[in-house]
Order: C-alpha cells, then sequence, then structure tokens
C-alpha cells in the first residue's frame, strides 16, 4: 500500500506541472501589462516601465516561470495588488467560510441522498421511487447557482425568515452561523444530494441482488440490519466516486454561491479579484483551489482501499 | 486426413457458389441493419425523455427566432418610464430597471447562450476528436497530451474560465475560446477510450497490414466508428457551456453589457431581486428549460446510439458517463482477444 500511494503521488506532478504552467501561461499572456493595471490610466511611460522593472517583469518568461514556480512551491505566492498583503495568508483567510459552507452543503448533501436513496432502492417501481427518481433528474439539471436565487427570493425576500446574505463565524454561535450558511448549503448540497440519491439507488439495488443478501435474509436477519449492514457498505463505493467528482462542482458552487449570498470566501475573493484584475490573487487562488481539489480526489482514491480490502490489490503488481 | 482422397473444390467452381453466399451475406446484413436503423428510431421516438427535450429546445429556439420578430421592442430600446413593471399584456415578462422589454431581452438572450453552446461543442468536439484520436494512435504523443489534458481537467472547471476572462477580457469570443478549452479534455479523453478499443479491432490491424496510411485509417475507419459516443458527448458540452456561460455572465465575467444572455439578465435580476422578482425567475426558467432540454435530448441520443449503456442508465439510474466508469470490463466490447488472437497468429507465422 505504501508504494501504491507513493506512485499516486508521483503521477500528481506532471499534473500539477501543466495546472502551475497553464495558470502561469493565462496571466501572463494576457494583453496589458500587470503595471498599467495597477497604475491606472494615467501613468507615464517611465512609471510604468519602472514599475515593471521592480516587479521583475522585464525578465526573459522562462525565468519568470521559474522564479514563480521557485516561490509558489515554497507556499510563496505573491503580494496583492490591490489588498496591500501577502496572497497566501489573503487566501487562508478566506478560507473559514467556504469550508463551512462546503461542509453543510456535503452533510445536507449525503444527509439526505442516502436515506432517499437507500428507499428509492428498497421499494423498487413503487410511487415514491419514481418520485425520487424524477426529482432527483430535476435536481441535476439545476445549477446551483440558479437554486439559490430562487431559495433567497423564497426565504429571504418574500418569507422573510433567512438572512439574504453574509457570513457570521462559528464563535458568535452555531445557530447564527447556521442561520446564515443554510440556504447557500442546500442551494449547494442540492445538486450534491441528487447526484448521490441516483447513484446510491442505484448501486443499493445491485448489491441487493448479491447471492450473499440473499445468505443474510435466510439467516433470518431483519430487512433493516441487512440493508443497513450488508448492503449499505458494499454499495458504498460507488458513492464514494461521486463524491470525489462531485467535489469539482462543488467548488465551482461555491464560487457562484458565496457571490449570490455574498459570503467573504475563496469564491468572492477570485470573483472580486477578476473584477479588479489583480492578477496574483487570481493566480494564487486558483493554484490554491486546484491543488485542494487534486488532493482530495486522491485521498477519496485511497479512500477506496478502506472501504473496499479489494481495492488494494494495485501494490502487489 | 482421410478427407485427401476426395479431389480439393476448385478455385473456378467455388467462386459462384460463393458469391452467391457472399452477396445473400450482404443482403441480409443489410435488411437487419435497416431494420435495426428503424427499431432505433422507433425507440427513439417513444423514449419520453428525448421526445420533451426535443420539444423544449425546439420551443426555445422557436421562440428566440419569432419573438424579435413579432415584438415592438427592440433588445436595447429603453423606455425609463416603463421601468421595472410587473408583467402586464404589454410586456408580457415585466421589464427591466431600464425599462426594456424581458421577454425580448431573454429571446435574444436565448440566442446569445445557444450560439455561444453550439460554438463551444463544435469547437470542442472538433479538437477533442483531434486530440484523442492522435493520441490513440500516435502512442509516442499519447503521453503528453494525455499529461496536459489531466492537467487541464485537474482544474475546477469554472476557475479556469474565469482565470481565462480575467486575463483576456470579458468579450463573447473570449468566452467561446475559454470554454472550449475548459471542456476539450473531457471530449479528448472520452474519443481517445474510445479510439483504442477501436484501434484492436481486426479490421484495423488488416488495414495496418495492407500498409494503409496513419491519416486513412484514422479518418475513414477510427473516425466512422467512434462518432456515436462523440454525438452525445457534444450535446452535454452543449448543455454544459449553457450552464458555464450562464455562470460566466453571472459574476460579471462572461457576456459583456449592454448584450443579452441568459446569465447576464440573470445577474442584473439578482441586483434588482427586492424590486423585480420576475426577472429572476424568468430568465432562470429559460435557462432550467434549456438545460433540461438539452440534457434530455443528449440521454434520448445515448438510448439510441448505445442501446446496452442506455438501458443500464435508465433502469438503474446510473448518472451519465458513469456506466463505462461502473461496469467497467462487464460494458467492454470484445476487440481484445481477438486482436491478441490476431497478432499472435501473425507473429506465429512469421516465426514459422
Amino acid at each position: 500500500m505504501p508504494a501504491y500511494i507513493l506512485r499516486r503521488f508521483a503521477a500528481l506532478i506532471p499534473v500539477l506541472l501543466t495546472v502551475f504552467t497553464a495558470v502561469f501561461l493565462v496571466v501572463h499572456l494576457a494583453p496589458g501589462s500587470p503595471a498599467s493595471v495597477i497604475l491606472g490610466q494615467e501613468a507615464t511611460p517611465q512609471q510604468i516601465t519602472q514599475l515593471n522593472s521592480d516587479l521583475g517583469l522585464d525578465q526573459p518568461l522562462w525565468q519568470q516561470y521559474a522564479t514563480w514556480i521557485g516561490h509558489a512551491v515554497t507556499g510563496d505566492l505573491g503580494q496583492s495588488y490591490f489588498l496591500d498583503a501577502p496572497v497566501l495568508s489573503t487566501i487562508v483567510d478566506h478560507v473559514p467560510p467556504t469550508l463551512s459552507l462546503a461542509l453543510i452543503a456535503e452533510i445536507i448533501g449525503i444527509g439526505v441522498a442516502i436515506p432517499l436513496g437507500i428507499i428509492a432502492a428498497t421499494r423498487r417501481g413503487s410511487l415514491l421511487d419514481r418520485v425520487i427518481l424524477n426529482g432527483s433528474l430535476v435536481g441535476i439539471s439545476v445549477p446551483s447557482f440558479l437554486l439559490a436565487l430562487f431559495l433567497l427570493l423564497v426565504f429571504g425576500v418574500w418569507l422573510r425568515v433567512l438572512p439574504v446574505g453574509g457570513y457570521e463565524p462559528l464563535s458568535s454561535g452555531f445557530f447564527t452561523w447556521l442561520s446564515y450558511l443554510i440556504l447557500p448549503g442546500i442551494a449547494l448540497g442540492g445538486m450534491q444530494a441528487a447526484l448521490i440519491t441516483r447513484m446510491a439507488r442505484s448501486s443499493v439495488l445491485e448489491v441487493l441482488g448479491q447471492e450473499y443478501i440473499k445468505v443474510a435474509k435466510a439467516k433470518g436477519l431483519r430487512t433493516r440490519v441487512v440493508v443497513l449492514k450488508h448492503a449499505l457498505r458494499n454499495a458504498f463505493l460507488p458513492v464514494l466516486t461521486i463524491l470525489g467528482q462531485g467535489l469539482g462542482s462543488l467548488i465551482t458552487g461555491a464560487v457562484v454561491t458565496e457571490t449570490i449570498f455574498t459570503i467573504p470566501g475563496i469564491g468572492t475573493l477570485v470573483v472580486n479579484s477578476v473584477l479588479h484584475r489583480d492578477f496574483p490573487v487570481v493566480q494564487g487562488t486558483v493554484l490554491f483551489t486546484t491543488v485542494i481539489f487534486v488532493l482530495v480526489n486522491l485521498i477519496v482514491d485511497l479512500l477506496y482501499g478502506v472501504f473496499d480490502p479489494r481495492v488494494k490489490l494495485p501494490s502487489k503488481r | 486426413m482421410q478427407n485427401n482422397q476426395q479431389p480439393p473444390p476448385t478455385p473456378a467452381a467455388a467462386t459462384p457458389a460463393a458469391e452467391t453466399s457472399i452477396s445473400r451475406g450482404i443482403d441480409r446484413g443489410r435488411t437487419l441493419k435497416r431494420e435495426s436503423r428503424r427499431r432505433n428510431l422507433r425507440r427513439l421516438v417513444s423514449n419520453r425523455l428525448f421526445v420533451v427535450g426535443a420539444v423544449a429546445v425546439v420551443f426555445l429556439v422557436a421562440a428566440a427566432i419569432l419573438i424579435p420578430w413579432f415584438s415592438p421592442y427592440g433588445q436595447f430600446d429603453m423606455v425609463p418610464a416603463d421601468k421595472l413593471r410587473g408583467p402586464s399584456a404589454s410586456h408580457w415578462l415585466g421589464t427591466d430597471d431600464y425599462g426594456r422589454d424581458l421577454a425580448t431581452r431573454l429571446a435574444y438572450g436565448v440566442r446569445t447562450s445557444l450560439g455561444i453552446g453550439v460554438a463551444v461543442a463544435v469547437s470542442t468536439t472538433v479538437l477533442g476528436a483531434v486530440i484523442g484520436l492522435a493520441s490513440a494512435w500516435f502512442r509516442r504523443l499519447d503521453g503528453v497530451l494525455m499529461r496536459i489534458m489531466d492537467g487541464l481537467m485537474a482544474f475546477p472547471s469554472i476557475l479556469l474560465a474565469i482565470c481565462m476572462m480575467a486575463a483576456f477580457g470579458a468579450k463573447i469570443s473570449n468566452v467561446i475560446i475559454a470554454l472550449t478549452i475548459v471542456f476539450t479534455p473531457q471530449v479528448a479523453r472520452i474519443v481517445r477510450s474510445s479510439a483504442l478499443s477501436v484501434k484492436e479491432e481486426v479490421y484495423v490491424l488488416a488495414m495496418v497490414a495492407q500498409g494503409a496510411s496513419s491519416a486513412r485509417i484514422i479518418f475513414g475507419h477510427l473516425l466512422p466508428n467512434i462518432i456515436s459516443p462523440i454525438v452525445v458527448q457534444a450535446s452535454f458540452v452543449f448543455a454544459d457551456a449553457i450552464i458555464s456561460e450562464a455562470s460566466l455572465s453571472f459574476l460579471g465575467a462572461g457576456v459583456p453589457p449592454p448584450g443579452a444572455s441568459l446569465g447576464s439578465i440573470l445577474h442584473d435580476g439578482k441586483i434588482l431581486i427586492f424590486s423585480a422578482w420576475w426577472i429572476v425567475v424568468f430568465a432562470g426558467i429559460a435557462i432550467v428549460v434549456s438545460v433540461f432540454g438539452l440534457n434530455f435530448l443528449g440521454d434520448g441520443l445515448r438510448d439510441y446510439f448505445d442501446p446496452k449503456g442506455g438501458k443500464v442508465r435508465v433502469v438503474s439510474g446510473i448518472v451519465r458517463g458513469q456506466v463505462r466508469r461502473l461496469t467497467g470490463r462487464l460494458g467492454e466490447r470484445k476487440p481484445i482477444p481477438a486482436a491478441q488472437e490476431a497478432v499472435a497468429a501473425s507473429g506465429g507465422g512469421s516465426n514459422a
């Protein structure tokens, strides 16, 4: 297993190198020099040249690239043009709201989806099953930002029962924290829930047809025990795949959902820095998020081994 | 051994019989093909999802074409006196904060969004097919191309698109370029894996043995045989591109004002959500209808082209793209043993 993990980490190197290069190239091939962005329209050519050499932007591209990568791997993502702070600490400041949001979304997603999936699978073909299946199809097709806007409209504007935006840290009380995150959490968790419901239903159905389930039933175990203990554990693997893949849509959704609910997280940071053309922050945030995304996907892959020991086989090759 | 006593059939005697049997076989094959095509078409039309999707898409396209024709308002016509009016007889879907007619704006928005969707779907498909086929056929390119694709796929899609929009500026052409770069890797991966399995088919080996050029094999044999997964994938890219464009424009990094796209109208609607609910609601409905329609259409097409995969999907409710991944070897056709057999046979032959 350790050899397998090491190999998986080694396989990440080319992927991350592509990610670094792509981010670097996109920003550096952009028309308009960062100096003119910082100094504004009225800057003299001398000022621009001066700032360019201060920022090291007059060096050859490959040299800038080498310097940037060297700094980036040590965690130095540069200085924000507008926020007057290092990019990394800016990002770290914006992590807690996003993390809270993702956590709530994931809890809502899994908490709703797994029971629904099991119910649909155990009552296959019933009206309830069809309602759940069609509902999940709707859930998959509705983008999270639309769901967010509708929730905002109904609960924030029409019913006025929940705050329409903003964020309070957990330290100001659990329920206050939750009241700000529940709508965005539902919006973000909705699509996840729809995906997981369908996957849970199909994988439980598949497992329920297996011989060992018949044996468990023949032993006289109660249906609940059979489903929860024998079926669910084995049905969890495909669900795990969806969880890992869903992370991408979770991040994407978080960017938009945060903007809608004005939550000061990574998504809002990215959007604001895009609008201000604050390139170091855009670059840093995209890089940071992508690295996290890649690592979490790797962890999900490795978790297969925990849920299904048969997956450990590759290390023996 | 005993049969040696009998004279072997002369070629002259065998040919007419063989010819009739071959032509009978071809006829039979054609009939079967025609029958199966008719059966598939029936299945396509009886597939409720496909029909619903097709109706939704036709409805949207019709609205996008017809409303600007019949509407007395232009998409940029500002009437300050009429601003923020709710749905009424003169403005069916209400007006926005500049007094522009929402129905007309939405029709133009659907045009823009569908246009971007088509452009992204076409360019992604062409680029993805070229990259996928190249890496499947030329093994030397495979490593490099696929590592680059992996790297691009590692980005959460909207972030890469946002990054590019930040760098190159908010313009429709840049939206198309950014989304093409974002969606190409997934098409390339699917094309590559389909092409790899076709590559092992005996008829491709036969072409290689005959000395056919790479271009002839790729465009004459590989591409035609993987066209159905490409078409299905293109329909999903179409739907995804519409959502992504809407997200980008919603964030202010897509179609710039005063141009209308579904996302930019929604963006305006969000700002006015307290005073004008109808903008968000109707723009939202337009997005949902287009995405639903295209996804259903894609599902229907998948059922049509790939009855087995489609069936699995409908029966067990597996989400799109998952079938192959989950069923793994089970769902695969069996070209590899046959190909290996052929290779082994040719290898054995040359040794002898």
